[in-house]
């Protein structure tokens, strides 16, 4: 799956003013409903919260996968955002401050996309060059590395 | 890890002897005792903290500060009071709790529901520890081959591929295997390997089976020409924890005889095991153990209830011939001096549970974490929540990656191995066998509050 396809150059923020996990997920949530793909910025902010408070999506190395379903998507989106040194405290698994955002959010019907995206994007995370993604200072950047780095990572199924 | 606050309600042997262990370790231990002879012990030996009182009065657990502890360690012999003590703690703040339960059927069979009500992270059975060991030492296997989940309904363990069979001839997806059971793991030199459908078992492979007991002998028979034979076994003792061993043996090739003294038990057992001797006795008594010639088996296990009798019908069993004997002691502290007298496998359950307790504590408080082949690969248990990602997901749609398994589903008091066209639900509770590259995915997709 090439997670590329479910973004798009006005879904990436560089740098992304925010300064805590709270203003953080609010930053994410009006700038998807600026683009027009939620109608309700709280609610979208309430579903990212909830997410976190269940366990945070900090996956170590500065990366942080936050996401949700939503209604009214017709498909599942990945935005993007950079925030500047030393990043932010999110409860991390490695407790490294979070620099790094990839938000996932898909429509409700879709519980298996939504999945898939996720899988892909942990697997992104693992294989790619978060460094190069960390040292970014435009949106054009990012969105460049993120280009030259996924191919169809096919994710294979399990044992069934 | 920095120095934590724990709270251990009852300095019996557990307690006493887990509250001298962290204390030891810098951490700041409270211990809560009601016996006085006990108090004086702990107060006089121990670097801890007394508070004098029932833990499972409201004032005691707030007296011992149990709200801003790490851990709340309930380990009196009170079962009940174990339990409600747990959910007390959780009401004052405590952060996590353990609860030893000394019986494995009751309590323990259903061990997640009443993990839920009182609001304990773990709890334990000393009982199922022991069976589990016992089990464990007749098979021949490390800890790690036999383990069982859900309150032993569902078990894993490890199989030798030795030459051809079912299940080297193909590709994972396109074997048969028996309803309920999953490879979950196959270990390859030494490379461990969490398998997707793709993979191919080779012979000269150690496979880990998950599924049901029963279905596991099953498979048992399907990958191997000859099916472990366990040889005669002598349980000297039907008591609960006998029985408890017998029901295990039940469903793999042993040839079993159960001595018993009394006869109303006797009785039952007899009617109980159908397929097993059960003899009318004395296991300490020499004449009989000869004359039923117990000296041709290859085990034996002294589960009389009675440290000495244990001891002494084994160091008997040994003397007849057997190879291996195993007793099963009370008391901890003799069981050093046992083991001079020549009796190897002798063992507490309370040290038992203590070492789980500390095990539990080193893995960060990780409940069931069994480390597969040195952390290469873990067993993870994880609850669904609402906002869970995989929550209404069916397995099929969540297609797990290779190095991610869903081993088991446990609903309530129902268990099962799920296949693709399983619905995953809020409220289940699963068991994860994740390969440590897929824990990241693992973290996302199943998060687990009280796993972080």
């Amino acid at each position: 799956m090439d997670i590329l396809e479910f973004t798009r150059p006005d879904l990436v923020f560089c740098p992304l003013p925010a300064t805590d996990a709270q203003s953080l997920l609010r930053a994410f949530a009006e700038r998807l409903h600026g683009a027009g793909l939620v109608m309700d910025s709280e609610d979208l902010l309430r579903r990212l919260v909830d997410r976190e408070n269940l366990g945070s999506t900090g996956i170590g190395d500065a990366v942080a996968v936050p996401h949700c379903k939503v209604d009214g998507l017709a498909k599942p989106i990945l935005s993007l955002g950079l925030v500047a040194k030393p990043g932010i405290e999110f409860r991390a698994v490695d407790g490294i401050p979070v620099r790094l955002f990839f938000t996932v959010i898909s429509p409700d019907q879709a519980p298996a996309e939504h999945l898939k995206v996720l899988a892909a994007v942990s697997h992104w995370v693992k294989s790619g060059p978060v460094d190069r993604m960390l040292g970014c200072r435009r949106p054009e950047s990012l969105l460049a590395v993120l280009a030259e780095t996924t191919q169809a990572q096919d994710v294979p199924v399990a044992n069934r | 890890m920095e120095a934590q606050r724990y709270v251990v309600m009852g300095a019996g042997e557990v307690g006493y002897h887990l509250a001298r262990v962290l204390a030891n370790e810098g951490n700041n231990v409270t211990v809560i005792e009601r016996d006085p002879g006990r108090q004086l012990r702990v107060s006089e030996e121990l670097d801890v903290l007394l508070v004098a009182g029932d833990g499972g009065h409201y004032s005691v657990l707030e007296e011992a500060g149990v709200g801003d502890c790490d851990l709340f360690i309930a380990v009196s012999s009170n079962d009940n009071a174990n339990l409600v003590a747990s959910l007390l703690a959780k009401q004052l703040g405590a952060r996590r709790s353990v609860v030893r339960v000394s019986s494995a059927e009751g309590i323990f069979e259903q061990r997640h529901i009443y993990e839920e009500h009182f609001r304990a992270d773990l709890v334990l059975s000393t009982q199922m520890l022991t069976t589990s060991r016992i089990l464990n030492q007749i098979r021949g296997h490390n800890t790690m081959a036999v383990e069982t989940y859900a309150g032993g309904r569902v078990q894993l363990r490890k199989l030798h591929l030795e030459a051809e069979s079912l299940l080297t001839r193909r590709a994972l997806k396109d074997v048969e295997l028996p309803r309920h059971s999953l490879v979950v793991a196959l270990f390859r030199g030494g490379d461990l390997i969490i398998p997707s459908g793709e993979d191919r078992p080779q012979p000269g492979d150690d496979a880990l089976i998950l599924g049901k007991a029963h279905v596991i002998s099953q498979f048992e028979g399907m990958v191997s020409d000859r099916p472990e034979d366990l040889g005669k076994i002598v349980i000297a003792g039907g008591g609960q924890t006998g029985r408890t061993v017998a029901r295990a043996l039940e469903h793999l090739k042993a040839k079993v005889t159960m001595i018993e003294r009394d006869r109303s038990r006797a009785e039952e057992l007899a009617a109980r095991f159908p397929r097993f001797e059960v003899l009318h006795g004395d296991a300490t008594d020499l004449a009989l153990l000869q004359a039923e010639r117990v000296g041709d088996a290859r085990t034996f296990v002294a589960l009389l209830g009675n440290d000495e009798a244990d001891v002494l019908a084994c160091l008997l069993a040994q003397e007849l011939g057997v190879g291996q004997v195993i007793a099963m002691v009370q008391r901890t502290e003799t069981s050093a001096l046992w083991r001079r007298l020549g009796l190897k496998s002798v063992f507490s359950p309370r040290s038992l549970a203590n070492e789980w307790i500390h095990q539990y504590i080193k893995n960060g408080f990780s409940a069931n974490i069994v480390s597969l082949s040195h952390g290469a690969a873990q067993v993870v248990e994880r609850r669904l929540f609402a906002a869970s990602p995989v929550a209404g997901a069916t397995l099929a749609e969540i297609s797990p990656p290779r190095g991610l398994i869903v081993g088991t589903v446990v609903r309530g008091t129902k268990v099962f191995v799920p296949s693709g066209g399983d619905r995953l639900e809020v409220g289940d509770l699963v068991i994860l066998f994740v390969k440590e590259e897929e824990m990241p995915t693992v973290q996302l997709l199943f998060p687990d509050p009280s796993s972080s």
